[in-house]
């Protein structure tokens, strides 16, 4: 367990969350170097199939984030997307896909300190879920057998 | 021959004679009983060959996008009603198109749950039984044996949106909607990965039937089409299955009328329809949202309200619980 160390994929806002995320470079917050940052116009720009994928190829986790709800840029982007999110959640859910492996959060662009905070926490609980196995794309030979019971 | 067969075409004649429109869109003998074709039918003559499609579960409405600059009407039972609703928010098709003729659903029948399907000879509707002649015998059934998995979680079975409509009885909404939805709830989580994998993406072969069959998977390209970038591998990878079949259903949050067409075209006959209806669930629960019951409502991801459940969204108000 030592030595697995968790690759995040991060899809911030460029309005909040990668400001945030910038001023915890400034302000010179350590937090573990697990994230691939990807910046989107908005939160409401990640789709399920760019989490999914993500996943798909090898992240053991995917943060998604963005302006707090009443901050957003477009005004209405983050409330339509936490909807979304919502669903998809519960999708994740109910087909026993580890939905902890995809984390969402409201980050504002002061809110630096907050964004470590975030990225260490969530890096911990990857650490302790283990690496994402049943999404990752791996080649494999037919038939398919289930490996997770 | 069944009774809701002689109502459709004296209607169709009805109507292709007073001029309402000029041409419907009905299903027509097919090859085998199970397999009616869908048709346009453009003179009181031909109307003769309109039946009640007992057997066949698709949705008629996905030939639409193919009918260009013909008044055409359409036998409407409650899901193909809720599907034009739909469409008409999407702006996909306008009202005054489309001549809209109710018809108070009985229920549609699974080929899949008749025993000896290759013998039968001829079938017989009359009522609540269900005749089917083999070479030797007639074998009875009753519908409500029959019945397709999504017509017995119907909700609606009686059209929504119509011109006008058909006499007859229609089937009782369902009180037990989401029971294959809440039997899964039960399991546990490894459970219910064991049954997705084993029930859908390790046997789906991506034949995308379900896809193609959906009235409302519309999209000049679709996801699984792009190849920059590229969503979805192009081999039967489980991965790549199960990436399928999630952002498939997601497509259809809010939108999904539960007409069971993906369910019915599914050549390996998967449970495709309890994702839509796990959505469905969970749309009516924490939204009370319906999909296609009238034309003002905004659709469930057009809009938003502020007190959306967020429990789920991290933020440092909640984490300081101040």
């Amino acid at each position: 367990m030592s030595t697995f160390e968790p690759k995040i994929v991060a899809f911030l806002c460029n309005w909040c969350s990668y400001a945030g995320a910038d001023l915890a470079g400034v302000s010179r917050r350590p937090y573990p170097p697990s994230l691939r940052i990807v910046r989107v116009p908005c939160s409401s720009r990640v789709t399920p199939a760019m989490i999914l994928s993500a996943l798909k190829a090898g992240a053991d986790g995917v943060l998604v984030s963005g302006c707090h709800p009443g901050d957003c840029h477009y005004l209405t982007g983050n409330l339509f997307a936490r909807r979304r999110f919502f669903m998809l959640r519960k999708l994740l859910e109910f087909v026993g896909l580890e939905p902890e492996r995809i984390a969402f959060a409201w980050i504002s662009a002061s809110e630096g300190d907050f964004f470590a905070e975030v990225v260490k926490e969530f890096t911990d609980k990857l650490r302790q879920i283990g690496p994402n196995l049943k999404f990752r794309k791996v080649l494999r030979r037919e038939p398919f057998e289930f490996p997770y019971l | 021959m069944n009774s809701l067969t002689f109502k459709l075409r004296e209607k169709a004649r009805q109507i292709l004679k007073e001029g309402q429109a000029e041409a419907i869109l009905a299903f027509t003998e097919g090859p085998t009983p199970f397999k009616p074709r869908l048709a346009l039918i453009k003179s009181p003559e031909e109307a003769e060959r309109i039946v009640w499609p007992g057997f066949s579960g698709l949705n008629p409405l996905t030939l639409w996008p193919k009918i260009k600059d013909i008044k055409t009407a359409i036998f409407a039972t409650g899901c193909i009603s809720r599907t034009l609703a739909v469409l008409i928010k999407e702006k996909q098709l306008e009202r005054e198109e489309i001549y809209v003729v109710g018809v108070p659903c009985p229920g549609l029948l699974d080929p899949q749950k008749i025993p000896d399907k290759p013998e039968i000879k001829k079938i017989d509707e009359k009522e609540e039984k269900i005749f089917f002649e083999t070479q030797k015998e007639t074998k009875v059934f009753l519908r409500r044996e029959l019945l397709r998995e999504t017509c017995l979680s119907c909700r609606h079975p009686s059209p929504t949106l119509y011109d006008e409509i058909l006499e007859g009885e229609s089937l009782t909404p369902s009180k037990i909607p989401f029971s294959r939805v809440e039997e899964l709830e039960k399991l546990s989580s490894e459970e219910r990965a064991y049954w997705f994998f084993e029930k859908i993406v390790s046997p789906c072969i991506r034949c995308y039937a379900c896809r193609n069959a959906c009235p409302l998977c519309y999209c000049p390209q679709c996801f699984v089409d792009d190849s920059r970038p590229q969503w979805v591998g192009k081999t039967r990878d489980p991965i790549d299955n199960l990436l399928y079949h999630l952002v498939r259903a997601f497509h259809l949050a809010g939108r999904c009328v539960n007409c069971g067409s993906c369910e019915a075209a599914c050549p390996l006959g998967l449970p495709l329809q309890v994702l839509n209806q796990k959505l469905i669930k969970e749309a009516f629960e924490n939204f009370t949202y319906e999909a296609g019951l009238d034309l003002e409502s905004p659709l469930l991801f057009d809009t938003y309200d502020e007190k959306d459940p967020d429990d789920f969204i991290v933020t440092a108000k909640r984490k300081t619980g101040g």
